[in-house]
């Protein structure tokens, strides 16, 4: 990995970290401040500032090549930028939990394909166990479609648990760490890298905290701990199911076009494919949640 | 006198469950090493077993020095292509008797050991306990004990784990801590 490489690694891994931290603000936003034209958000100045100070370093360490310097700085920086990011993920997975994303039925149907179509094409799956995992995703995205109920409590923990238990299979089945160290990254795959390493080991980290929490919950005592912490992980709101299966479709496509024409690693593209759709894709409009 | 007894009797429960209750942060920081501790084992056992199952080389190799208190011996062997080498015999992949034996060896004594192609994989394996070394739990135990005893404690108080989780967590939690007390 070159220095340009490893910095485009950290600024994915930075961007990644905010673009959480202000899709998360909706948890604590107030619906309407009074101000009629109100400008960008401090977060999205934030945001763009730290696009354009990486953008920059980038594009300086690209001019600068490899010599003696920049050798020097990767060796500092690299083992600097590791700590450091470890350190935040650590504090941010196991303690905190803002940089969560709130996900629904919809959020987490995507997420099990996205994971389930990267199996297949890695042929990771033995047979039997393929088929028999693809019968299962599609019996869950027809049942949470054509229900009539929000789920339950309960529905929603366990629901919450698959997900959970999804990215930490496409972590470990896709081989991310491997995929992190491999030599043969250019900027573009690097910023992806970063920005799927931070929001994986965030999610691994929170999936330890969310078992255990989940077995508590056996106990009768702290059953009452259930509804506060779905309330701030389970969304309620969603898009409408045509839209759903239009978007699903969308990614399917994706997926397969790229097994196709190799464009990215597989590992890169589930994890891109996972951002966006917990992230970008099955929000509803604002409007939608008001009306 | 009974009364008295009786109410001790009572609060011992409480005590201890308020104890539970007040080290489960220090439990969660634990279960967090352990956790951390557990995946670093698997992964190097499993880091191990590939460079040795490269390709099978074994060797006699000679004890410069064995330590009962870290259980572990050091040994120094030729490879293959004739370079001087050292290896590190960990003694937690063989049975008690085994270890026994490994206690009684001296400075220069013989074992036939398993080691791997990679010069930087510095384990060796006896070639008698090879198979049972692939299929080893131990390090698993080692870790995985403390990790599910934290695992328990959290189950019965997971109010560290709500901490940045809840909107209203003192509210949520005093109930319990109420309950626990008496004061409900």
């Amino acid at each position: 990995m070159t220095l340009p490489t490893l910095l485009a690694v950290y600024l994915g891994f930075s961007m990644e970290c905010l673009w959480l931290w202000d899709s998360a603000g909706e948890k604590y936003r107030k619906p309407d401040s009074g101000i009629k034209a109100p400008g960008p958000s401090k977060m999205t100045q934030i945001i763009g500032y730290t696009a354009a100070i990486g953008a920059v370093l980038i594009g300086a360490a690209e001019l600068a090549g490899e010599n003696v310097v920049t050798d020097f700085l990767y060796d500092i920086l690299a083992s600097i930028l590791m700590g450091a990011a470890m350190f935040f993920v650590l504090i941010a997975g196991a303690v905190g939990g803002r940089l969560l994303p709130r996900v629904n039925e919809y959020h987490i149907i995507s997420v099990l394909v996205v994971v389930v179509s990267t199996a297949y094409s890695s042929s990771w799956l033995p047979d039997p166990a393929q088929i028999g995992v693809a019968v299962g995703v599609l019996v869950l995205t027809l049942a949470l479609i054509f229900q009539r109920k929000p789920p339950s409590l309960f529905g929603q923990v366990l629901l919450y648990l698959l997900y959970l238990a999804a990215l930490v299979f496409l972590g470990y089945q896709s081989e991310f760490i491997a995929v992190l160290q491999g030599p043969l990254f250019n900027i573009q795959e690097g910023f992806l890298a970063g920005s799927i390493y931070a929001f994986l080991s965030l999610h691994v980290l929170f999936a330890l905290r969310f078992v255990i929490l989940s077995t508590s919950f056996l106990l009768p005592a702290n059953r009452t701990y259930a509804a506060p912490v779905m309330k701030n992980l389970y969304r309620e709101d969603q898009v409408k199911p045509w839209a759903f299966l239009v978007i699903l479709a969308v990614i399917l496509l994706v997926s397969l076009a790229n097994n196709w024409l190799a464009v990215l690693p597989d590992a890169l593209l589930a994890g891109v494919l996972t951002i966006l759709s917990t992230q970008l894709l099955f929000r509803p409009k604002e409007r939608d949640i008001l009306s | 006198m009974k009364e008295k007894v009786r109410s001790i009797l009572k609060w011992i429960p409480r005590l201890f469950n308020v104890f539970l209750m007040l080290i489960s942060p220090m439990v969660y920081l634990l279960l967090i090493v352990g956790f951390i501790m557990t995946l670093d084992t698997i992964g190097s056992h499993r880091r191990m077993v590939e460079k040795l199952e490269e390709v099978p080389h074994t060797t006699e190799a000679v004890i410069t020095s064995c330590y009962e208190d870290g259980r572990y011996c050091f040994v120094e062997f030729v490879d293959e292509n004739g370079i001087e080498r050292y290896g590190k015999l960990d003694w937690i992949y063989y049975p008690e008797d085994t270890t026994d034996w490994l206690a009684t060896l001296e400075r220069d004594d013989v074992v036939n050991v398993r080691y791997a192609d990679y010069r930087f994989e510095e384990n060796v394996v006896l070639v008698e306990y090879y198979a049972r070394f692939l299929n080893d739990k131990s390090h698993l135990i080692q870790n995985g004990g403390i990790v599910l005893v934290c695992w328990l404690i959290l189950i019965i108080h997971p109010e560290v784990l709500l901490v940045l989780l809840t909107d209203n967590m003192g509210k949520t939690v005093d109930i319990k801590w109420k309950r626990i007390t008496g004061q409900q």
